[in-house]
């Protein structure tokens, strides 16, 4: 066999793969635009995937039957929280340990990296307990509070700062920095890749959050989407374009957040401005 | 501007390293310190301690007339070139000369005019606007010396600053380090494992090796009295030729133990006659490779084993036609010049200059 020959068997496998795995999607992506009753009756052919007529009356449909801006709201404020103070709780704690001499410092890096396999499940009935002990039940805050300190985080931003080179930080320390301007003057800029890569996978792994919100809430004021849907799928009749329409505006905003975070990988990367 | 002195400065890292003993030095106020020695000898030790990058371990680090073991790196008014410069990556030339001014807090159009200054004095300006990576390495070279110089501190501070340079621009910029470090008349500590670097920059030099001062003085000094055997073997290109030695049984000459050579006391100077006389034991002979000449005095025959000519010289390995061994240990450098390029395995006659004779004891220490 020719090299050429196996290149192309290759491709024509990850081809394969990528289809296997993308087909759910564009099934759901077409089912969302398709009149209800054509969703189930050309789920078994090609169909499926090609929505005939366009419509967006399924789209219409979820903001008429729910109150989907309101979960929508939800979801954003509960991420964007857990995000937006994850990177600056946990960035500064994976630099204290990566750089500031304290006691104690690598038997708490241990813990650190112990707690990392816990899941929350294992936690979460202690957990509940001790938020309905602070009469947290029902709120935002309890939603995102657990989640902002997180270990996984913390082990990335540590490993990313020890292998920064130290000069920058003794050059700014000596140009009379203080360690807190250290860090929001030179290092921060300078680390935007792991920044930028926290921030996916923690976006990634509470968007989809669903035991812990069906634990600690029970009005719709404040639960997110993925229970939402949940909802949506048990409210009669079931209309199954609904859903997809549903489940599809839920998607979105995990493709913009990896898309709008995406380039910083290959800056950051690029980036050292150190000669070596 | 202030001088700098260690007093009794030791230093042990976390680890348990040794790197610096009971350092005791000072700089004076607008003088260029050079501290040179092999890698791992503690020379970039002694300048992290008075940056304040890492805990002093023993001792007192004064600048001026202030202990500044306690102070932070931010309050000590120093500043400092690192090797890899150190540049931030992410700010332009102008923002990185600012830096510093900015953290003094020091007002907009001060700040302007200094860096334009700077910037001006470095050939910067036409740079200003760019980033590090945009320049090549020695305008960042020049972009570290000019955020160190913008700040105008108390002290420099430089951790081989020229070793990422090619050879052509390391010289060229190492004169421009002299003639700014004069005319700016600001205590410098230059750290350099490039013995060449040292003995050109240096008002004087420090040897530093396995964390002990071996020696401090003017690079002349230095050269031509090295205080113990690993500051002659260490500075000059090559170092000193350090030979076995003793003294014939009659006393009436100098022998040099494995290489054959006997050299009459008569010949040599008033000084070595002296000394040669206090002396009971083996002890060890110095020369530089520039001591040894053909015709001078009582020669001895010698077998070429290498010859590196560098146009203007030669260098010339050699070992004594006598020791049939030959080996490393018994092999001596000479620096010859004129006449005929010799071959390997050639015989020449060798004299040598007895003015240039180092005699040191058995620990190495000098004598006389
Ligand atoms: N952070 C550290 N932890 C432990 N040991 C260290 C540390 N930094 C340096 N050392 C050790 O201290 C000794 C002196 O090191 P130092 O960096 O001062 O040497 P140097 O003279 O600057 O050498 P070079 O010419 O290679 O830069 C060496 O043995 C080194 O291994
Ligand atoms: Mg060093």
């Amino acid at each position: 066999m020719t090299s050429r020959a196996a290149i192309a068997l290759v491709y024509t496998g990850l081809l394969l793969m990528g289809l296997l795995f993308i087909s759910p999607i564009a099934f759901m992506l077409a089912g969302s635009f398709k009149p209800d009753a054509r969703v189930l009756m050309e789920a078994g052919e090609w169909r499926a995937f090609w929505p005939a007529e366009m419509s967006l009356q399924n789209y219409r449909d979820v903001f008429t039957r729910v109150d989907f801006a309101r979960f929508l709201w939800n979801s954003l404020l509960i991420n964007g929280a857990i995000v937006g103070l994850g990177l600056l709780v946990n960035a500064l704690a994976g630099y204290a340990f990566a750089r500031l001499a304290w006691r104690g410092r690598d038997l708490m890096l241990s813990l650190v990296l112990a707690v990392m396999i816990i899941p929350i499940e294992a936690i979460a009935v202690p957990l509940f307990y001790l938020v309905s002990l602070f009469g947290w039940r029902d709120t935002y805050l309890v939603q995102i509070l657990p989640f902002i300190a997180n270990a996984f985080s913390i082990y990335l931003f540590y490993t990313y700062f020890i292998g920064m080179p130290r000069e920058l930080e003794e050059a700014a320390r000596i140009d009379g920095a203080g360690v807190l301007r250290t860090f929001f003057s030179v290092i921060l800029p300078n680390a935007k890749a792991v920044f930028a890569s926290v921030a996916i996978l923690t976006f990634l792994t509470q968007w989809g959050a669903f035991l812990w919100p069906l634990m600690v809430t029970s009005s719709e004021s404040v639960r997110p989407l993925p229970l939402a849907i949940a909802t949506f799928h048990s409210l009669p009749p079931l209309q199954w374009g609904d859903i997809f329409a549903f489940g599809m505006m839920m998607v979105l905003p995990v493709l913009l957040i990896f898309l709008v975070f995406q380039p910083w990988f290959v800056r950051g990367v690029a980036a050292t401005g150190i000669k070596g | 501007m202030a001088g700098v002195e260690y007093r009794h400065v030791d230093k042990t890292y976390p680890d348990g390293t040794r790197a610096l003993s009971n350092l005791c030095l000072s700089v004076g106020d607008g003088e260029l310190m050079v501290l040179v020695g092999p890698s791992g000898g503690g020379k970039s030790t002694a300048l992290r301690l008075l940056a304040g990058l890492d805990p002093i371990s023993g001792g007192e680090i004064w600048i001026g007339d202030e202990c500044v073991n306690a102070l932070s790196p931010q309050r000590r008014d120093i500043a400092m070139v690192f090797q890899n410069y150190a540049l931030y990556p992410h700010m332009t030339v102008r923002r990185n000369l600012e830096f510093p001014l900015r953290m003094m807090r020091l007002g907009r159009s001060a700040t302007a005019a200094r860096v334009n200054d700077t910037a001006a004095l470095l050939g910067l300006t036409p740079l200003l606007e760019r980033r590090p990576r945009e320049l090549s390495g020695g305008q960042r070279q020049r972009v570290a010396m000019g955020r160190a110089m913008v700040r105008q501190p108390r002290v420099f501070l430089m951790d081989e600053p020229l070793s990422n340079l090619d050879a052509a621009l390391r010289t060229q910029i190492r004169a421009e380090i002299a003639g700014l470090q004069r005319r700016l008349a600001i205590t410098t500590v230059y750290v350099t494992h490039d013995q060449v670097e040292a003995m050109t920059l240096g008002d004087r030099i420090a040897v530093l090796n396995a964390g002990r001062l071996q020696q401090v003085g003017p690079p002349q000094v230095l050269y031509d009295r090295p205080a113990n055997t690993f500051v002659a073997e260490f500075l000059g290109n090559p170092g000193m030729n350090i030979l076995a030695a003793g003294l014939s049984r009659d006393r009436r000459s100098l022998q040099l133990r494995s290489s054959g050579w006997e050299i009459p006391l008569a010949e040599l100077p008033q000084r070595c006659r002296e000394l040669a006389q206090h002396l009971a034991g083996p002890f060890l002979v110095g020369l530089r490779p520039e001591a040894f000449s053909p015709r001078l005095g009582t020669t001895t025959e010698m077998i070429v084993e290498t010859v590196e000519s560098l146009g203007h010289e030669r260098l010339v390995t050699v070992r004594p036609a006598a020791d049939t061994k030959g080996g490393g240990q018994t092999s001596l450098v000479a620096r010859l010049r004129g006449g005929q390029a010799e071959g390997a395995g050639q015989k020449i006659e060798l004299g040598l200059d007895g003015e240039q004779l180092r005699f040191f004891d058995e620990q190495g220490d000098l004598m006389g």
